[in-house]
């Protein structure tokens, strides 16, 4: 009798392990299955979703194009929010670029006047080491990027932690929106 | 416990040598970032080139120079005084120093020309002289803003030592100088422009450095019409217009005097810089070669100064 229970008590035990296993297995799966499916549905969304950067960088003594591919936004603020975190990174193609190291954004907004107020750490100040052309093509670059990529702007304006400045970098004004300096014809 | 240090590798220098009839060319091949932080100061007869670490120098025997190595440093002693000049190009990456006697034989022939009580001076100690009788020089950035530096020398200083230089020499010549800063100090656009509108000098001439290693000289830029009306309540574009003509003559014999004294091109633009288009007189902007390039020494602020002065005694004529 006590033969037959013990193995009547194994059997159980073992059927138990059994469905347990196999539960896991199943289980195990179909939620990978699930995963993986979420996760090719999120790259096909980020390959596809991607748009187009316009970038005119100051490189040497001229503004230098580069396209940059970013994850799609809504509204225009946040493209020109990108658009200036992307400028400051400076081009990929040249390494002798006159952007100002650790410059970074601290906000952005539009006026009722259709200007944008870009509002820069000191270090786009503090850090600027160059010549009249080299001001000039920073700005310039800068003011062409916002311009190409947003829409509705009319002009850009520069704050340095929130003030305005009378210039970056000892040979421009930089009290006044930028579309009247950068508009000289350079050759 | 035994603790390991990684070797010390010297960065190889080689120096190559050629000669010709009246010069001769030395040419110093490393690393391109080790060429770039050499820092070369030339006398007449010497050149002393600094090296940002220590190095090991491969050269030619029977060179005609002593050569002195130390351990962050090289000179080279001639045996005779002579016009130096050095560059520096990349692929391979070398500093190049050419070497040329002075011309003996051009220089007795001024000096035949020259009436014999003048001839203590030479002709570049002698510019035309200065008929224009006040002048405002402004020394740029100051204070906290540096304008561009390279290794201890900044655009601050070089500016303001050659701003006094060129004042005093002025003053010597019994001409009425401001100088729109004379110690280490930031002013504004705003100050500096009312200075030289306050004085109504004869010329204004603005120092500044470049990023290259070319001269590059300014001259305001002044639209017939303007419609801004931002630009023009702030008197930027206006105090200028009468001045325009004189202005472009100025910087025009300045760029010649360069020219001839530095054999080299000069950059001209025509810019609406604050400092030129909003002062009401004859005003330029030079920019002199970056300091990565040129090594401000007494000799190179010596021929930067009479340059300035031989353009502005033309401009005068």
């Amino acid at each position: 009798m006590n033969n037959k229970k013990t193995a009547g008590i194994i059997l159980l035990v073992f059927l138990f392990l059994a469905g347990g296993a196999g539960g896991y297995l199943y289980f195990s799966k179909v939620l990978h299955r699930e995963n993986s499916t979420a996760e090719g549905v999120g790259s096909t969304s980020k390959s596809e979703d991607l748009f187009s950067l316009r970038m005119y960088y100051p490189v040497g003594t001229q503004l230098q194009i580069e396209e940059r591919k970013l994850p799609r936004m809504i509204g225009q603020m946040p493209i020109a929010e990108a658009t200036v975190e992307e400028y400051l990174k400076g081009p990929i193609n040249s390494a002798s670029s006159h952007i100002p190291k650790n410059s970074k954004l601290i906000g952005l907004y539009k006026g009722i006047d259709k200007i944008v107020y870009v509002n820069l750490s000191d270090e786009f100040r503090r850090n600027f080491q160059g010549d009249v052309f080299a001001e000039f093509l920073l700005l310039k670059g800068l003011y062409e990027s916002l311009i190409s990529n947003v829409e509705d702007i009319q002009d850009v304006k520069i704050l340095i932690e929130g003030k305005e400045v009378e210039t970056l970098g000892g040979h421009l004004y930089l009290l006044y929106p930028l579309k009247d300096l950068v508009s000289y014809e350079y050759q | 416990m035994a603790v390991s240090f990684p070797a010390h590798t010297m960065t190889g220098v080689l120096l190559k040598f050629s000669q010709q009839e009246g010069s001769m060319r030395i040419v110093l091949e490393a690393e391109e970032s080790f060429i770039q932080k050499m820092k070369v100061t030339a006398s007449a007869s010497n050149i002393k080139i600094d090296f940002p670490e220590p190095f090991h120098l491969t050269s030619p025997k029977d060179l005609p120079f002593e050569l002195i190595s130390a351990d962050r440093s090289l000179v080279i002693n001639l045996k005779e005084k002579a016009d130096i000049k050095f560059f520096r190009l990349s692929s391979p990456s070398r500093l190049v120093l050419d070497i040329r006697k002075p011309d003996t034989q051009a220089l007795d022939s001024q000096k035949k020309a020259i009436p014999p009580e003048k001839q203590a001076l030479s002709p570049e100690k002698q510019p035309a002289p200065v008929l224009l009788k006040s002048f405002v020089i402004d020394a740029g950035h100051g204070g906290y803003d540096f304008g561009i530096a390279f290794g201890n020398v900044s655009e601050k200083d070089i500016t303001l030592s050659l701003a006094k230089d060129l004042g005093a020499l002025l003053v010597k010549k019994g001409r009425k100088v401001f100088l729109v800063r004379r110690v280490d100090q930031h002013i504004t656009f705003a100050d500096r422009i009312s200075l030289v509108n306050q004085k109504n000098p004869d010329a204004f001439i603005s120092l500044h450095f470049s990023v290259s290693r070319n001269f590059v000289v300014y001259a305001p830029k002044v639209e017939e019409q303007t419609s801004n009306e931002t630009l023009d309540s702030y008197s930027v574009a206006v105090k200028q217009k009468k001045y325009v003509a004189k202005s472009k003559a100025l910087s025009e014999n300045i760029i010649k005097a360069i020219k001839e004294e530095f054999k080299e091109d000069v950059f001209h633009r025509d810019m609406p810089l604050p400092v030129l288009n909003s002062v009401g007189a004859p005003s330029v902007l030079i920019e002199f070669p970056s300091p990565q390039f040129v090594t401000y020494d007494q000799q190179m602020k010596t021929r930067i100064i009479n340059v300035i002065l031989n353009g502005i005694a033309a401009y005068g004529q």
